[in-house]
């Protein structure tokens, strides 16, 4: 299954400029229809609505961490099968066993290039 | 009864005393005890000297100066980095209305300015690291100092800066720092 265009995606970052920089390349690679949260719990929220059909989020944020917020939405009945990408500069083994494990739908480490991230999309929907 | 905790000078005294005490013991039995206390009162003597070289002299950046300058690079590259996006963002709307070739070349180069744009996300967490680094070394740098006694330390055998390099502080932090407008004025005042 290919990702449709038109699909709601929820950004996750604490910095601003990350989540500006994603939004745009994600616009490069045509992908319009973009909301995003600033932090874990935010972004829990907003994806508890069910609206979403892909959350990209950072790993390094405060309070609730990327792989925490992961671990809530495989958690929940409702969201538990959405497509998952962690975009992180945590590049160790560990840290990638670890969002494995937790279900992660694929892994982008920083910095990347809007290539990177079509087709880490690409590969989340086609075996989805 | 519990005993007080010893400065470090105190001990030294001590110390020093213990030992001219011991010299009027037998030969066989005081060398034993001067040889160890010789050696307790080196290492006293030792990690003063470590500790006032730790510690900067009068008018040189501290460590805690340096965690601030670290966190201005950290907001100043994300400003920078915010007005270069702005410029991107900015190609790309001039791009809309230009001929598919051109747009495509120009959306094209506005999509590498958003990829070297990482590095802002990239640098500003490192910097955090070494920020974090330098704020644990400020502590326990500041834990073995009130060990020592502040009095001690405070004669301690530290350089001041005493000609024009004492004025080489580098980039002010905003807030820290004159506007042009307050430069010119204060220029203007002094004739």
């Amino acid at each position: 299954m290919a990702f449709q265009k038109g699909t709601p995606v929820l950004i996750v970052d604490d910095y601003n400029t990350m989540l500006r920089l994603i939004r745009n390349l994600l616009q490069q690679i045509g992908i319009d229809n973009v909301d995003d949260a600033t932090n874990g719990e935010d972004a829990l929220a907003k994806l508890n609505t069910g609206r979403y059909g892909l959350c990209i989020s950072d790993w390094n944020m405060p309070n609730m961490s990327g792989l925490e917020l992961l671990k809530n939405v495989r958690a929940n009945e409702k969201i538990r099968n959405l497509p998952f990408i962690l975009v992180t500069a945590e590049s160790k083994t560990e840290n990638v066993i670890a969002a494995s494990k937790a279900g992660v739908s694929n892994y982008i480490v920083k910095p990347f290039n809007a290539e990177t991230l079509r087709t880490k999309i690409d590969k989340v929907f086609a075996t989805a | 009864m519990t005993a007080q905790p010893l400065h470090l000078d105190e001990a030294e005294d001590y110390l020093g005393r213990v030992i001219s005490a011991l010299h009027t013991m037998a030969p066989e039995r005081k060398g034993p005890l001067v040889a160890v206390l010789d050696f307790l009162l080196g290492h006293i003597r030792r990690t003063r000297k470590d500790l006032n070289s730790l510690r900067m002299a009068p008018g040189e950046p501290s460590l805690a100066t340096a965690a601030d300058e670290l966190e201005e690079i950290v907001q100043e590259t994300a400003t920078a980095t915010n007005a270069i996006m702005d410029a991107a963002e900015a190609i790309e709307r001039i791009a809309a209305g230009a001929t598919p070739d051109i747009r495509d070349a120009l959306r094209a180069e506005a999509t590498k300015i958003y990829e070297a744009s990482a590095f802002q996300d990239i640098t500003g967490q490192r910097i955090t690291k070494a920020l974090r680094a330098l704020q644990t070394m400020e502590q326990q740098i500041s834990v073995l100092v009130q060990g020592c006694g502040e009095e001690m330390l405070a004669g301690s055998d530290t350089q001041s800066a005493s000609d024009d390099s004492a004025l080489m502080n580098g980039p002010q932090r905003s807030g820290h720092a004159n506007s042009q407008d307050e430069i010119d004025k204060l220029l203007a005042s002094l004739g």
